[in-house]
């Protein structure tokens, strides 16, 4: 494991953005029933995408440290108490980076048999799960099925184009969102339902707000990583900034 | 125009340079009392413990010469939060099974139904709550956060054997922690311009939407500006030769003086006190 002088240094200002977010509060978005969105994951995801896995998983791991140490000394809502346990608070985190990160490189760097063969795998993958939803409502159903088609269509086009890196990172953002959004949910879930967190959470919240929050943030996180990291890769190439 | 200063907002951490022993600690040895400390009072289970490590908390606050009121204004902060803790802790818990455990039913209001299990519980909760609320702030009030880099970057260094970059890592912290006034100036900076053309962050409005539409030309120049200067940064450190890690030398030498042992020592035995309180 050897860091190069830029990854520490992009390693290092993610993790100051993230702790910025943090402290001033910026990143959280109020939502309903006080429970606040967070786009506090999207260095991790933007430091993963720029510089690899390794510099993902040291933001992540910042992040939820300073996470833990203001759920003690600026504790705001009851969600800080949950936040209080390292198992919930780190752990998770950590591997926000390395699943953004494989999610990118995969969908990057896809030739076209490659492409091809993720394409089919997201195929089978949303067929089993449309149909698990097609029990309960058709057209959730329906809904869910044609974004999900969408997506892949628009993969496959791109695979053929050969211009993946936009859907690499839309891809890589709601893969890094769902990491942080599910695991840490789950990791409240697990914990109540093995009584080591008082008080416990029933599976029903947990599942509740994972929908709630979990969409909304999914779509910050693809507009702020795509459309930073575009126009990053841009002013590198010297291309000028489009923003 | 409160809402464009971030600076104040930013700091981690309140330290209070007394000079007190406390102060005066090795950070390394401070770092690994709060961690032993935080993991034994998230041990304790019973209810001795707990007041114990409260009692504790305030002593060690004694000691460090920290005035009372002030260690006490980040719990008076989080009455609110311990309100709802304590609902949602009468909420959720099951009690109508810890009752027909044998546990006695204190209080039965409609389908609100309070047993002695759950009030225990709830005592025992706050109680461990403030006791950490505290222990965190009391590490805070006497480290700074260079010494905190510096700490971590000791106690790191023997798993540079295994390969973990110790001193990147602990370069990664300094970097991010320096970084934070830098941002919040430019933060400010940039809501001051966009409020020239027009942006309106003052008004609190409740339409979700609204809210979030407004954090995007705020936070994409941002994440830009930020790598911007990280570039600058990396092309500094590049052309001054730097070389991270083995055979690097410190400026600042940290030697353990034997107030530091009589600490660990102490702390370590009153930690497995707490531990074994579990099972009387």
């Amino acid at each position: 494991m050897k860091l190069s002088v830029r990854q520490i240094v992009v390693a290092g200002v993610m993790s100051a953005i993230a702790i910025f977010l943090g402290a001033t509060r910026l990143g959280f978005i109020p939502f309903v029933l006080g429970v606040a969105i967070t786009i506090m994951h999207v260095p991790v995801i933007i430091g993963a995408v720029l510089e690899g896995p390794l510099v993902g998983t040291i933001i992540g791991a910042l992040f939820g440290i300073f996470s833990l140490v203001w759920a003690f000394v600026a504790p705001t809502g009851p969600g800080d108490l949950y936040f209080q346990n390292p198992l919930i608070s780190i752990l998770p985190r950590l591997f926000i980076g390395l699943t953004a990160w494989a999610s990118y490189a995969a969908f990057r760097r896809a030739s076209v048999p490659w492409g091809l063969i993720l394409a089919g795998t997201m195929l089978g993958l949303a067929g089993a799960f449309g149909y698990q939803i097609a029990q309960a409502s058709v057209p959730l159903a329906l809904l869910v099925g044609g974004i999900v088609l969408g997506l892949i269509a628009a993969f496959i086009h791109q695979t053929f184009q050969r211009e993946t890196e936009v859907l690499a990172l839309a891809v890589a953002a709601i893969v890094g969102t769902l990491t942080n959004t599910v695991l840490v949910l789950s990791a409240i879930g697990l914990l109540s339902q093995l009584r080591l967190i008082q008080p416990p959470v029933p599976w029903g919240v947990v599942l509740g707000v994972g929908m709630a929050n979990g969409i909304p943030e999914i779509v910050v996180a693809v507009l702020i990583t795509t459309s930073v990291v575009l126009a990053w890769k841009r002013v590198e190439t010297g291309g000028g900034s489009q923003l | 125009m409160p809402e464009f200063e971030l600076l104040r907002n930013i700091t981690i951490g309140q330290y209070l340079p007394t000079g007190s022993i406390v102060h005066r600690l090795d950070p390394r040895v401070k770092l690994t009392l709060g961690v032993v400390l935080m993991a034994a009072v998230m041990a304790t289970s019973s209810l001795t413990g707990v007041a114990l490590a409260f009692i504790a908390m305030l002593a060690a606050l004694g000691l460090a010469r920290i005035p009372l009121r002030h260690a006490l204004r980040g719990l008076r902060s989080a009455w609110a939060f311990f309100l709802m803790v304590a609902v949602l802790q009468l909420l959720l818990f099951p009690h109508h099974r810890a009752v027909a455990q044998g546990s006695a039913a204190l209080c039965l209001w409609g389908p609100l139904l309070i047993s002695t299990v759950s009030l225990r519980l709830l005592i025992l909760l706050l109680t461990r709550l403030a006791s950490l609320i505290l222990l965190v702030s009391l590490l805070t009030f006497c480290t700074t956060i260079t010494e905190l880099a510096h700490g971590t970057e000791h106690l790191l260094s023997p798993l540079q054997r295994v390969g973990l970059p110790a001193h990147e890592l602990a370069l990664v912290l300094t970097l991010a922690l320096r970084f934070l006034p830098l941002l919040a100036r430019e933060m400010e900076r940039i809501m001051k311009a966009q409020a020239a053309r027009g942006a309106d962050f003052g008004a609190h409005s409740w339409n979700f939407l609204q809210r979030t539409r407004r954090m995007f030309p705020l936070l994409i120049p941002l994440f830009l500006i930020s790598l911007r200067r990280a570039e600058e940064l990396i092309e500094a450190m590049e052309a001054r030769c730097y070389m991270g890690g083995r055979g690097r030398t410190h400026p600042i030498q940290l030697r353990a003086q034997r107030a530091d042992f009589v600490a660990l020592g102490s702390v370590v035995i009153f930690a497995a006190f707490l531990l074994a309180t579990n099972f009387w």
